[in-house]
């Protein structure tokens, strides 16, 4: 058995990167469309989805197609809705095609037949490729354009859980927080609004940033500032994938090996996140964000020792006494006790309560 | 039973392409006869490659009578061949057309201005009876006099006390200091005090000396400015947005900045056209705000003046899918003629031009019932109408189109430079909403040929009581649509208010301005068809223009009209009873019909 299974394995382990580099191609090919660069997803992408061309039958490719020619071709619609009318499509990216085809008749108004295409009955709960979040999203706008907001909404509550950072989400909010208006709910209309502007805020940050990635590759703030937007959505992957692409320019960015160590420990990598935290003090020895994450994590690891040394570095060095090392003091006299050293404890929480700190000496488990 | 789903989807689906109301299929046009009447301006709005977007906004247009002599006579905003050129000077006048009476023009001077001239409001500033005029522009912020013989006279500078925000052409200037753009303007009654208030619509920061080229910010952070992957002109996004002004209006054409005032709360965000109307029907005049690329803002009036934003509750701040859409033009207009005024606002290629319904409690988006996504979305369209062009008693829609980027011409952008202006027949009756888009009938119309329209003014050129539109073309010359549609009933009414001089001693605590702004017109034909139709005086509409200001009715095959009733800004109810088609109706407040001529 296990002789029968060791060629589909190592073909399966061939063709694994394989997809993760086709993925993280369609990945790009999206993001240039959303940063308004339609013209060179057609000149990548074009040659590649021709039929007999690698990705000829693939539907992602050609909804991806189709999407940049409708954004550069006349007339839109029908340029983009032929590129879609391909029968020998791989059944398992069928849904994509569908999903695209579905899209194009909501943004020219063929409400009507994006909505029987997408539902199997009006009055359906669950749309057609309910697993595909646009699936959702795309029956709520229908809806919602068609003038029946109270049909649309429960769609696009259920596209928000499902696709809770996407673009889209921000157009999925305002609509819900208008019918929330509409029926006199101001508190949900006010939460969807909230969390709306959030989110586009954090879209308009990412687009800028990724533009100056693209115009600057080489450049150590634009790659920072967008690890960092990934950092702040909880995508610890694409930061991680942006770090190395800098890390690789510019072994010398302390502030990118922080931000490396931070999606580490996100990720609960902690031997990687000291290694990059160690990196980052290498080349800025002062780096106080570096020192402190290091000097946390060997005191969870236990080794305390080494979390004494960086938590001495931190408070008496030359911003020990500002307030941001309270909690650096604390954990240094805490270490000080679990190494048994009362007196030096002693001495660290005195100075700990002396700046202002309340919090007592010997931990609280909560 | 359930109905099957295949039979409620063909019901929608025939629901969305047949049955009534189909739009009225009368023929006609709107024929471009600038030149032979004599109307040959050329604008002039920097230079081809636009690299920098001052130079690709582009002119408006007003019309207003000079002269007192019944007829109405176009101005023409202008620019120069760039930004240099502006601030070493001379910089360039107002240009003026004058109507004989027959809708055949020749130029005449201007005030003798100097500047690169955007926005014009027409209003009675001083009271007197006649239409005067505010001039905006780069750098500048003017009001003008209607004399007794017709000539404007430059009255007043609105930034005379604000030397950085100046641009006098000509004269020395430092870098670092970009001056007011004001784009679009407004007057309005706001505090009903009898004497017009200026809004100012504001765009964005430009240094004259220093503007920025193909990228904003500098070094590893700098931006470039891009469209589909063209380098084009820097803005609106990444340039700071200048705040909006307000001035209250002293009277004899005089003002008095009260921004802070009227304003407070205001967020800067590239204004680029207004509309005021009443919102909630309390007999004040709120306002509309077009602003580019950010949330457009829904100014609700306390009565004295004070402005609240409420663009958001009411549904118009943003597109339906929650996104800050450039907002270029805005009209009113009640189009499914069931009392409450609704609005067409045009925006940026691949945005629809959008239009709202008024109800009770806001607006709902019906773009696209309409199906204006898929028609309007290639188009870049600025100044809009909503009129009725046909006289068959249901609004059009018009827009003024053309692209701010040259670069539009390059290959794969899915749009054009140049544009046809559209205009397209609108029906809604009940859920129903239908659009079908006016073919040109030949070369000349101004529906045909494709051309960079920015502002656009409407008004009744030739006196048949048809309105006539006027288009500002950048770096172009201008266009006269002649109205050549139909043959329904049409009716003109100009309304009143009492001069300045009547004013002094009436005592009353809400007054109308002499020019009428924002008294509200309706008129039920005879016949069957006894739906009412809704119409105000004002004349800021579209982008950086202003329409005549009398008012142009669309009877259909009705003879005449059995009820027009006027809604003074005083709060003054007059009923008007009956009356014939083909006329045109001189009405002055608390005195009734004041002159009754025929139409041409």
């Amino acid at each position: 058995m296990k002789l029968a299974l060791a060629p589909l394995l190592a073909l399966l382990a061939a063709l694994a990167p394989q997809d993760a580099e086709l993925a993280a191609r369609k990945q790009r090919w999206s993001e240039l469309l959303a940063l308004d660069l339609p013209r060179a997803v057609l000149a990548e992408l074009e040659p590649q989805v021709l039929p007999g061309a690698p990705l000829g039958r693939d539907g992602a490719a050609l909804a991806l197609w189709s999407r940049a020619v409708f954004a550069t071709h006349e007339p839109a619609f029908e340029s983009a809705w032929s590129r879609l009318e391909r029968r020998d499509v791989d059944p398992a990216t069928r849904a994509d095609l569908e999903l695209e085809r579905a899209r194009l008749l909501v943004e020219s108004d063929q409400l009507a037949r994006a909505l029987g295409a997408l539902l199997d009955e009006p009055r359906a709960p669950v749309p057609r490729f309910a697993d595909r979040p646009a699936s959702w999203l795309l029956v709520g706008r229908a809806w919602f354009r068609s003038g029946e907001p109270e049909r649309g909404a429960p769609f696009l509550s259920k596209f928000v859980e499902l696709a809770p950072r996407d673009r889209e989400t921000c157009s999925a909010l305002h609509l819900l927080a208008q019918a929330a208006l509409a029926r006199g709910d101001g508190a949900t209309a006010q939460a969807c609004v909230r969390r709306a502007e959030e989110l586009s805020r954090w879209h308009a940050l990412w687009n800028v940033r990724a533009r100056q990635v693209l115009e600057k590759p080489d450049e150590r703030l634009p790659r920072l500032g967008l690890a960092q937007l990934w950092l702040q959505a909880g995508d610890t992957r694409r930061a991680r994938t942006e770090l190395r692409a800098l890390l690789e320019r510019h072994l010398d960015c302390a502030p990118g090996w922080f931000l490396l160590g931070e999606a580490q420990r996100f990720e609960r990598d902690l031997e990687g996140a000291l290694a990059s935290y160690s990196k980052a003090l290498e080349w800025e020895p002062t780096h106080l964000l570096a020192l402190n994450n290091r000097a946390t994590i060997h005191r969870l690891e236990g080794r305390l020792a080494e979390a004494r040394a960086d938590f001495e570095r931190l408070v008496d060095g030359p911003r020990g006494c500002e307030a941001a090392a309270l909690p650096a003091l604390l954990a240094l006299a805490r270490t000080l006790a679990d190494l048994g050293d009362e007196s030096a404890a002693a001495q660290r929480y005195a100075r700990y309560r002396e700046l202002g700190g309340r919090e007592p000496l010997v931990e609280v488990r909560r | 039973m359930p109905v099957p789903y295949p039979l409620v989807l063909l019901a929608l689906a025939l629901a969305a392409c047949s049955g009534p109301p189909a739009p009225s299929p009368t023929q006609g046009d709107l024929r471009d006869e600038a030149i032979e009447r004599g109307v040959v301006h050329h604008n002039r709005s920097g230079k081809a490659d636009k690299t920098t977007i001052l130079e690709a906004n582009g002119p408006g247009v007003a019309l207003l009578d000079l002269g007192r002599d019944g007829d109405l006579d176009v101005v023409f905003s202008d620019g120069v061949g760039s930004l240099a050129e502006l601030v070493a000077g001379p910089g360039a006048d107002l240009i003026v057309y004058e109507n004989d009476g027959a809708g055949r023009f020749r130029r005449v001077a201007g005030p003798g201005l100097c500047g690169w001239w955007t926005g014009l409001a027409v209003g009675d500033l001083d009271g007197d009876g006649d239409a005067d005029l505010v001039a905006g522009g780069f750098g500048a912020l003017r009001v003008l006099l209607q004399d007794s013989d017709g000539t404007l006279v430059p009255h007043g500078d609105l930034l005379a006390g604000e030397p950085n925000l100046r641009i006098v052409p000509g004269a020395p200037r430092a870098p670092l200091a970009p001056p007011l753009w004001v784009t679009s303007l407004a007057l309005l009654d706001a505090d009903r005090d009898g004497a017009l208030d200026l809004y100012v619509g504001c765009y964005l920061e430009l240094d004259p000396l220093r503007p920025p080229l193909r990228e904003l910010g500098e070094g590893a952070l700098a931006v470039p400015c891009s469209w589909k992957g063209y380098d084009v002109f820097c803005g609106p996004h990444g340039m700071p947005p200048q705040p909006d002004r307000f001035y209250r209006g002293l009277g004899g054409g005089n003002f008095r900045d009260e921004s802070a005032r009227a304003l407070g709360g205001h967020v800067a965000s590239y204004t680029l056209a207004l509309a005021p109307f009443d919102l909630e029907g309390d007999g004040d005049l709120d306002l509309y705000v077009a602003n580019d690329s950010v949330a457009n803002l829904l100014l609700q009036n306390d009565g004295q003046g004070v402005f609240t934003d409420v663009a958001y509750s009411a549904g118009v701040a943003l597109s339906m899918d929650g996104r800050g859409e450039a907002g270029m033009g805005v009209a009113f207009g009640d189009i499914d003629r069931d009392g409450d005024l609704d609005f067409a606002l045009t925006n940026f290629s691949g945005e629809p031009t959008a239009v709202y319904f008024g109800h009770a409690r806001g607006f709902s988006n019906e773009t696209f019932r309409f199906g204006l996504q898929r028609e309007s979305a290639p188009l870049l369209s600025w100044s809009v109408h909503l009129e009725d062009f046909d006289a068959d008693g249901e609004l059009e829609l018009f827009t003024a189109n053309g692209h701010v980027y040259p670069q539009a011409d390059l290959v794969d952008t899915g749009t054009r430079y140049l544009q046809p202006d559209t205009l397209w027949r609108l029906s809604a009756r009940g859920d129903e909403r239908r659009l079908a888009r006016v073919q040109p009938t030949d070369a000349r119309s101004v529906l045909a040929s494709p051309s960079g329209s920015r502002g656009s003014a409407l008004g009744d050129l030739d006196g048949d009581g048809a309105p006539d539109l006027v288009i500002a073309r950048i770096d172009a010359p201008a266009a006269l649509g002649m109205n050549r549609f139909g043959s329904g009933h049409r009716l003109v009414v100009r309304c009143e208010g009492p001069r300045a001089s009547e004013r002094l001693a009436d005592g009353a605590t809400a007054r109308t301005s002499a020019d009428a702004t924002g008294a509200r017109v309706e008129l039920v034909p005879e016949g069957a068809d006894a739906r009412v139709l809704l119409r105000t005086v004002a004349t800021t509409v579209g982008f950086q223009s202003a329409s005549a200001s009398e008012l142009y009715f669309g009877l259909g095959p009705a003879r005449g009209y059995a009820r027009l009733t006027i809604r003074w800004p005083s709060g003054r109810v007059e009923e008007l009873g009956a009356g014939e088609a083909g006329r045109r109706l001189t009405v002055r407040e608390g005195r009734g019909i004041v002159r009754d001529e025929p139409l041409r």
